[in-house]
């Protein structure tokens, strides 16, 4: 067969190449692997992370008891109980529609639900978690096949909504969701002998390796919130808002003092112990987690700086121009005309144009510094997670008209509680505070680790001025001023109205018939104890300004925590004063006050430097929030993983170039 | 080719060194991917971990023995080795015998030890082979003599391992066939031929058996069925997406507690991704890239075409497993049921893959003489 006789040198050589190529064949396989492996790694794959999220939420390390947290008396506002979990596993059930009907009927769950799960083909169903004693026995006494108990750890709330947004709540699985909790997670969960529990698929729990079964002890959080105060404060924050049927209210009681936070409110709130039945924008604390713009309270400051600076004294007199002033061609207006009054009488009636002349007076950089060491723009740095730093713009973006409106608060926002502070630096004579929130922390061993202490930020004004303008706020619940209903018979007060629209976050520009209002304020007078903020938002009524919606609730709570003090009664020093007397209405521009937010378009354009609203992420993923911020230069703080459930700014609040945005997210389920 | 042809050199270290450094490399990942589920299932964490260590210590002790065996010895017991595999692999069949395991019967009963015929089935084969194509050399361009009795016998082999629902192993058989005749210098024609006439063939066996279409769907778009047929190479990608560059740590891994099936098993490349990250997996690559380029080193400067055979049939064996499971594992492959040679934890795999490096470790202790003569 010569066709098929080849030489020994052809075999040879086609068989060394043939070999050759089957090399390649694997370096070509391994080469593809590799690409495929690196692909992983550089892929963001969503839906893996996704679909990894739900596995590790129901797989986070759980240490079995988190540490307790107590307010400032000892008194417990978050512990540990004990509770059984219903689970299944369907490879058992014999009859899956008589366990679904008793199930259902013993525990109030759907029976399709239980239907569709007790006939999957999964190996492990949750039936209920963390049922009652009553429930747990009743099931028992059924001994249905397939279905088991498992002894979770619950963490409960023994205050229910109490101090809510302040605490946090911690899901089914241990994992945190908020306030303390999420802030000191790491702090709560260690403890001194770790029984780590990991779930695996089936969702069993099983202890990992290092397991010790010692008793355990656990660590402890004291906060510096009165529980009694929290309580106080909430029902009357509560009561405000149910009375001029608002959306909701914010009340921040700090000590001027020590910078102590005594109580923190927001409402609506949510119960942690049944925190999955609320909205988690009810999760969050709008104490520190929402800017708004103050308003009038603002002008507080303002003035203070100009005093302060010596360009004006209270006997200073500015002409308010019959409430009607042109700024190019806009206007400011104030809610009644006022010719020529004094410096502590635009403060008592609460003049935009007074406060506007009286802003003038300072330098663009020396406006800027004062209320930066006021606390403007950036966040306290109280030790709760998703505090929000408020927008306080570089001079250099200022347009002519928020030179202006600045002064009486508009084109700058601040949280609740920065708000607070800057009134305690003029309560306790000048000092700028951190807002403190630990008192003590004990480790699960016993150890007591320090807290910070009492730390100055800054200091704005000198004694003398914050002296002086305490007096000046003493004139603003006194007849004839904005707040009379926040005058007391039992102490002084000091303090000022604020009623500022509301930015509309779909428009831009103000939304009519919408505020926010405030009253802040310090008593006694004299010697400041407590600094108690109130806003009301929203209010619906007809009553809205923050001298009637939210000065009432602030006497009452400045009077509760004195009493909780025990400071001492002093009487009133100006019979005058009675609840009946109507306060003199704020100064709210009856038009649009134009600034960047309405106009924002030809600011942008003119000034040649980046200004964006904020838009609402909620609800998107990480992706999503990245393309809604488009070319805007800010610096994104995203944290978390899943759906932004946070966001700070708000929605509709207008950042500059730099300014940084936080945004939380939360795994979805 | 006789015996005053070739000459003694020193086995080629680095094949042997890539072995043992995946064997390490394996028990190690055996242990951290199994002792969850090995304390669940029998109370001991180190279940899985012990019987590791059993057979890697068997496994050597077969290479050391065929690294001292001159194989040119395998010539003349190539049809009892070849028939006894067959039996074994027919035994299989008898109940009280064979076991089964996941829908399928591929296992021996050894005492508490299962044995996979089918393993020792491809080391035969290869060494059948060698010997069948050395034999056919010059007529190797030939079909009837040259391809034809070499298929029907690899054939007959594949197809009774097919039928205990081992397809992994089928596959590994003929590729390696097909490449070995390759190798050999058969007629690219004729090669490629089969080739195309295998494809209805493979289409009807593949869309006959349920559960294999059903690899292929699910192979093909995980996501249409997440919690179903798509949830293991779901649950593979989630463990190479959580381990990153640098993985999560050794034992951190929460996609083998129970997340992953068969995390200790063909999956274990999963769970090297999720634990050791891109690293450990480029580790894993290089490791048997080496592996692969020394034993065609090996089959290179083999004295003999038996020797060369043998070398490369061995190193295609260990080398196409490797690719084809990674392949698997990383969702570029439908699933085949096929171990990371060396590294998955299965006793019959472990010890035949070191006896058949034991095979190219003897071969390559050979050197032609006339060649360094010249």
């Amino acid at each position: 067969m010569p066709r098929f006789q080849t030489s020994g040198d052809e075999t040879k050589r086609r068989q060394i190449s043939r070999i050759f190529a089957i090399g390649g064949f694997f370096a070509v396989g391994f080469a593809l692997l590799l690409g495929r492996a690196v692909w992983f790694h550089l892929a963001d794959n969503e839906q893996l992370e996704k679909v990894a999220m739900r596995q590790y939420r129901t797989a986070v390390q759980e240490s079995t008891k988190r540490g307790k947290i107590l307010d400032a008396s000892g008194r417990e506002m978050a512990v540990n109980v004990q509770a059984e979990s219903i689970y299944a596993d369907p490879r058992y059930v014999k009859d899956p529609y008589y366990a679904a009907n008793e199930l259902a009927r013993i525990l109030h769950v759907p029976r399709q639900k239980l239907v569709q799960r007790l006939t999957s083909s999964r190996k492990f169903v949750w039936i209920k978690r963390l049922v009652g004693d009553e429930e747990v026995k009743t099931v028992k006494r059924l001994n249905l096949p397939g279905i088991f108990m498992m002894n979770e750890n619950r963490r409960a709330y023994p205050n229910g909504s109490l101090a809510s947004t302040v605490l946090g709540a911690v899901g089914f699985d241990a994992e945190a969701l908020g306030g303390v909790e999420l802030k000191y997670n790491d702090f709560l969960v260690s403890t001194s002998t770790p029984g780590q529990f990991k779930r695996d698929a089936r969702g069993h729990l099983y202890l990992s390796p290092t397991d010790a079964s010692d008793e355990q002890r656990l660590s402890e959080i004291t906060l510096t919130i009165d529980k009694n105060l929290q309580y106080t404060v909430e029902h009357e924050l509560e009561t405000a808002v149910q009375k001029a049927s608002a959306k909701g209210g914010v009340a921040v009681v700090v000590d001027p003092l020590s910078g102590e936070v005594l109580a923190m409110a927001s409402t609506p709130s949510f119960d942690p112990n049944h925190y999955a039945k609320t909205d988690p924008q009810l999760w969050k604390n709008k104490a520190i987690a929402d800017a708004y713009e103050p308003g009038s309270t603002f002008k507080v400051m303002v003035i203070a700086a100009a005093l302060d600076a010596g360009t004006v004294t209270p006997e200073t007199i500015y002409d308010c121009e019959q409430g009607k002033m042109q700024v190019g061609s806009k206007f400011v207006r104030d809610t009644h005309p006022y010719k020529k009054i004094s410096v502590a009488d635009i403060i008592k009636v609460s003049s935009n144009i007074g406060s506007a002349k009286i802003g003038k007076t300072l330098s663009e950089k020396e406006f800027y510094e004062a209320m930066r060491s006021f606390g403007l723009g950036s966040a306290t740095g109280i030790a709760l997670p998703g505090e929000s730093g408020g927008i306080f713009p570089q001079p250099t973006t200022w347009s002519e008209l928020q030179r202006v409106t600045m002064a009486f608060g508009q084109g700058v926002s601040a949280t609740p509680l920065q708000m607070a502070m800057a009134f305690a630096a003029i309560a306790n004579g000048g000092e700028l505070l951190r807002p403190r929130i630990l008192k003590r922390m004990i480790t699960a061993d016993g150890e007591n680790i320090g807290v910070p202490g009492r730390e100055v930020l800054a200091r704005p004004i000198r004694p003398d001025t914050a002296k002086l303008m305490a007096d000046l706020l003493k004139g603003v619940v006194k007849t004839g001023g904005t707040g009379t209903m926040a005058a007391s018979m039992e102490y002084e007060v000091a303090g000022k109205t604020g009623t500022a629209q509301k930015v509309d976050p779909q428009r831009g520009g103000y939304a009519s018939g919408k505020y926010y209002s405030s009253f802040i304020g310090f008593a006694p007078a004299e010697v400041p104890r407590v600094v108690v903020y109130v806003a009301i938002d929203e209010p619906a009524g007809n009553e809205y300004y923050g001298g009637q919606v939210a000065a009432p609730a602030f006497r009452k709570i400045t009077e509760e925590a004195l009493h909780s003090l025990k400071v001492p009664a002093q009487g009133s020093s100006d019979p005058l004063i009675a609840e009946t007397l109507s306060p003199v209405e704020d100064g709210v521009p009856e038009e649009l006050p134009i600034t960047e937010v309405s106009e924002e378009g030809r600011q942008v354009r003119g000034m040649g430097n980046g200004k964006w609203r904020m838009p609402d992420f909620r609800g998107l993923t990480m992706r999503g929030v990245l393309a809604a911020m488009g070319p805007a230069e800010v610096d994104l703080q995203m944290h978390g993983s899943g759906v932004a459930v946070e966001q700070s700014p708000s929605p509709g609040t207008v950042i500059s170039s730099g300014a940084s945005c936080k945004i939380v997210f939360k795994p979805m389920l | 080719m006789h015996a005053p042809d070739f000459q003694r050199q020193h086995f080629d270290v680095w094949f042997l060194f890539t072995a043992v450094a995946l064997v390490i490399f394996g028990t190690t990942m055996v242990y951290s991917s199994s002792a969850v589920f090995a304390l669940e299932r029998y109370g001991d964490s180190y279940f899985f971990l012990k019987r590791s260590l059993a057979f890697a210590a068997g496994g050597f002790l077969l290479l050391s023995f065929a690294t001292a065996i001159d194989y040119h010895r395998y010539r003349r017991i190539v049809y009892v080795i070849m028939l006894a595999v067959a039996v074994l692999v027919g035994l299989v069949f008898i109940p009280g015998i064979g076991r089964s395991a996941a829908g399928a019967t591929r296992w021996l009963k050894i005492g508490p030890f299962g044995f996979q015929p089918s393993e020792a089935a491809k080391i035969a084969t290869v060494l059948f082979l060698a010997y069948s194509l050395e034999k056919k050399a010059p007529r190797i361009r030939t079909f009837a003599v040259g391809i034809f009795p070499n298929m029907v016998i690899v054939g007959l082999l594949s197809t009774l391992i097919l039928v205990q629902k081992d397809l992994g192993s089928a596959v590994i058989l003929m590729m390696m066939t097909w490449l070995l005749l390759f190798a050999a210098g058969a007629r690219l024609r004729y090669l490629f031929g089969m080739l195309a006439g295998l494809v209805p063939v493979a289409t009807i066996l593949i869309m006959g058996s349920p559960y294999r279409r059903q690899r292929i769907l699910a192979f093909l778009n995980p996501w249409n069925d997440q919690y179903g047929s798509g949830f293991q190479m779901i649950q593979s990608f989630v463990a190479f997406n959580e381990g990153g560059v640098f993985g999560r740590g050794l034992g951190e891994g929460q996609q083998k507690l129970f997340y992953l099936p068969e995390a200790h098993t063909d999956f274990i490349l999963s769970v090297i991704g999720e634990e050791l990250g891109l690293l450990g997996v480029v580790a894993i690559a290089a490791l048997f890239l080496i592996f692969c380029y020394r034993g065609i080193r090996i089959a290179l400067d083999a004295p003999d075409l038996f020797g060369r055979y043998l070398a490369l049939g061995m190193t295609l064996l260990i080398g196409l497993e490797a690719m084809l499971n990674m392949g698997v594992v990383m969702g570029m492959l439908p699933t085949k049921g096929l171990a990371l040679p060396f590294v998955s934890y299965g006793g019959s795999s472990l010890m035949m893959s070191l006896l058949a490096v034991g095979v190219v470790l003897n071969v390559s202790s050979y050197r032609s003489s006339e060649r360094h003569a010249e």
